[in-house]
């Protein structure tokens, strides 16, 4: 971008919140976020400006982001409102949210801990967001803090879908090069170009952990790193213990072996019952892992669950409880988050 | 938990791209008629382009440009497509687009999707306004780039004897006539769930081979017949499944049928009006009622979408082909379209460049503010047809957020809901839970079927 303020005509553009980009196949398309203020309703917003190349037009990628995000309307996922396409650029419009998990944390929590009631609500309106997607078979495949957005009403979504794809159609082509390192699920860095929706919670899992600890539980920096790190803590598997192990890309015979760790051994700001869904979180085993919607059933929730149904999570049920003055925490003003994209 | 059902009236395919038929004929005739008023209209305030434009195919043995009887300095219109006979081009050039794409081996869901990307960009765009034959490349190109998530353009430039420049001109115009929804929903996963569902009766054990050629054969409707017709647009995805397995075997549609409503009643708490209790006599008699009405609405439906597909059986694929048919109603309404044509929208890349032009004009000379009273360039498009610009320029947008919702004020809501019966069912076993009871453990499972 010039110096030159460009405008669309609907939206004043305020100041940038970050750039990123999107891969292509021979190239990456930039993308610029600004906030925005819409200007019928005064309302703020964020726009995505995505600069269109002539070699490929738009790129899969913001397509794909925007067939979702047309798809998944939920209080847990951040809104698409609407997409401008001009001659040279594409720009999504998104709902507003004043910052991002990963900022929240560094600004609001305790050398990064945040407080235990504050977790639980972010655990479960991420696992709703989680859920909703899946239902819709939807993989988000790229769960980080830095892409759960959140807003001074404390309400958590989920947003940057566009690494994100609909599942259900072949799976061999699915890209093992997905899911920021420190919270990719071991199947996935084993080399399984099959995975499935337990992806996205083995991710929940890794956030979860670290919203109480303050660190990032696994904070790898190559693959091979970053499986031994998993290893120590959940333990080295075998084919025992995961029959067909061996048959995995990126299996070794001769990793160390670890021993299992008990959880609460290292994360001992979490209760039983939390240590307890943690656990079933972070199977190495994708199959053993819990589905959103059980994890949402599970009773580290019980505050959550209406006592009439107690089997079952409503949509429109309100996401934020109102108690334990949840209300009183206010997220301090904007410009504390540099960057809306991770 | 959303049902399937709820799920499904949430999604853009439901919310913007189904009509019942009276709306859809009514936009279509709209779209067509906005057209002809403005091609007659440049035509009328530049006579010149017509001549000088490039007569692409046959040299003019038209009337377009005979003098006006009367001596009159008017030029003479040409005589516009009927919303029938763009309908009938439509067809072909979809049925082109399956053609295409079973060369290339693309998967059913690409096929499906192109197919549904030109058919759902011709409704609101007169195929006298943008080229057909140029519209087919970019649908295609564009199904595999929201499928696949890549496609190497060069690669797909070679296969199809085009410019990488011809294939982009159109995705901008086409994005806006598929206002931005791209996820497009197929029967043929529904279609998987079903069989599955009827291999999992205990009677059917022994007839796994009837399950199979039905299986078959029921693709192969799917595969064509919806696509050649509007079910998409009337139906939803396990309608179409059911009415093409009926047409494949009707007695194991009825039996698929007769097991959904059976569970439907055994589950009272999940029918309409159930609300759990502990009064379940009254409730389970009360789900039985409900659950036989609701089955009567599916049937209903179900036969009607049955009659349109047999309208386009694949049997008919051979008549698209036919020389004879090509030569004596495909070939004299391409004459009379290329007659008729907007002289200024035909050509994508030059409009493609002249709006680029336009828009760098534009965006030197709002270099302030303040651009919301701006002049538009550009405006009518056939997309008006929606009641406003859902297009190009970024003007209107602020009144579009509401508008992409329910763009035609009312009858998206579907009032009457001619189709709408199964759409009150709560539970959607076919397609829908079936397969989604798989989704934690199993995945892969359907991954090679579909």
């Amino acid at each position: 971008m010039d110096g030159k303020r460009q405008h669309h005509s609907s939206f004043q553009q305020l100041e940038k919140l970050g750039e990123g980009t999107y891969a292509t196949v021979s190239h990456a398309a930039l993308i610029s976020v600004f906030k925005g203020r819409n200007r019928q309703t005064g309302e703020f917003v964020a726009l995505k400006e995505i600069h269109l190349d002539s070699e490929e037009g738009t790129p899969s990628t913001a397509i794909r982001e925007i067939s979702l995000m047309k798809e998944l309307k939920h209080e847990n996922i951040v809104a698409l409102h609407d997409v401008i396409h001009t001659e040279n650029k594409l720009m999504l419009v998104f709902e507003y949210m004043d910052g991002d998990l990963k900022k929240y944390m560094d600004n609001n929590g305790e050398r990064g801990m945040l407080k235990p009631h504050i977790v639980k609500s972010f655990m479960w309106q991420l696992l709703q967001g989680i859920h909703f997607c899946h239902e819709n078979r939807v993989l988000h495949r790229d769960l980080k803090p830095q892409n759960l957005l959140i807003n001074n009403k404390l309400q958590l979504k989920l947003g940057d879908f566009g690494l994100a794809r609909a599942f259900g159609i072949p799976v061999n082509t699915f890209s093992n090069e997905v899911v920021t390192l420190w919270y990719r699920a071991p199947d996935v860095l084993l080399g399984s170009r099959t995975y499935n929706t337990s992806i996205d919670i083995w991710s929940a899992g890794c956030i979860m952990a670290e919203m109480f600890s303050g660190r990032p539980l696994f904070p790898g920096t190559t693959n091979e790193d970053q499986t031994i790190r998993i290893f120590r803590i959940m333990g080295t598997p075998t084919e025992r213990t995961w029959p067909g192990l061996s048959q995995f890309p990126e299996y070794k015979a001769n990793w160390q072996m670890y021993a299992t760790q008990p959880l609460r051994n290292i994360l001992p700001q979490i209760d039983e019952k939390g240590i307890d869904l943690l656990q079933r979180m972070l199977q190495l085993r994708p199959e053993l892992r819990i589905s959103a919607a059980e994890a949402l059933n599970h009773e580290w929730f019980a505050e959550f669950h209406q006592p009439a149904h107690p089997q079952q999570h409503h949509p429109q049920q309100p996401m934020m409880h109102p108690h334990r003055g949840y209300q009183q925490h206010t997220v301090p003003s904007q410009n504390v988050y540099g960057n809306y994209q991770g | 938990m959303a049902t399937e059902d709820a799920r499904y009236r949430d999604s853009s395919q439901y919310r913007l791209w189904s009509f019942s038929p009276t709306q859809l004929s009514a936009l279509r005739e709209k779209t067509n008629a906005a057209a002809r008023a403005r091609i007659s209209e440049r035509l009328l305030s530049h006579p010149l382009p017509v001549s000088t434009s490039k007569q692409d195919l046959s040299a003019p043995t038209s009337n377009a440009n005979t003098p006006d009887p009367d001596g009159n300095s008017t030029p003479a219109l040409p005589e516009f497509l009927t919303p029938a006979e763009e309908l009938t081009l439509v067809g072909y050039y979809t049925s082109e687009i399956l053609r295409a794409s079973e060369a290339l081996h693309y998967a059913d869901e690409i096929k499906a999707t192109a197919a549904m990307f030109l058919k759902r960009f011709y409704i609101t765009n007169s195929i006298m306004t943008y080229p057909p034959a140029e519209m087919f490349f970019v649908a295609l190109f564009f199904a595999c780039k929201v499928d696949t998530g890549h496609v190497n353009l060069a690669e797909y430039t070679k296969i199809f004897n085009k410019s990488a420049e011809e294939i982009l001109a159109g995705e901008f115009l086409l994005c806006q006539g598929l206002r931005f929804a791209f996820d497009v929903k197929h029967p043929y996963r529904a279609l998987r769930g079903a069989m599955m569902e009827l291999a999992s009766l205990p009677d059917m054990q022994k007839d796994l081979k009837r399950l199979d050629e039905a299986e078959a054969k029921a693709r192969k409707v799917l595969q064509f017949s919806p696509l050649m017709t509007d079910a998409y647009f009337h139906y939803t995805p396990s309608q179409i499944m059911l009415a093409a397995l009926s047409l494949a075997d009707r007695g194991l549609a009825e039996r698929l049928i007769q097991e959904t409503f059976h569970f439907v009643a055994a589950e009272g708490n999940d029918t309409p009006g159930g609300g759990g209790g502990d009064n379940n006599k009254g409730n389970e008699e009360k789900a039985r009622v409900i659950g036989s009405q609701i089955r009567d609405k599916v049937l209903g439906a179900i036969e009607g979408c049955r009659d349109m597909l047999s309208r386009e059986l694949p049997e008919r694929k051979d008549h698209w082909l036919n020389k004879q048919v090509i030569k004596t109603q495909i070939t004299p309404l391409r004459k009379k379209l290329l007659k008729c044509k907007d002289p200024e929208r035909w050509n994508l890349v030059e409009l493609q460049r002249v709006r680029r032009e336009q828009a760098a004009k534009k965006m030197d000379s709002d270099d302030e503010d303040d651009l919301g009273g701006g002049k538009k360039v550009k405006k009518e498009e056939d997309g008006d047809i929606f009641g406003g610009d859902l297009g190009h320029s970024a003007k209107k947008r602020k009144m579009t957020v509401k508008k992409e919702e329910d763009p035609f004020g009312g009858p998206m809501v579907k009032k009457e809901d001619p189709f709408g019966g199964p759409m009150v069912k709560k539970e959607e076993p076919f397609g829908g839970t079936k397969v989604k009871k798989e989704e934690d453990s199993s995945f892969g499972r359907f991954g090679g079927a579909l």
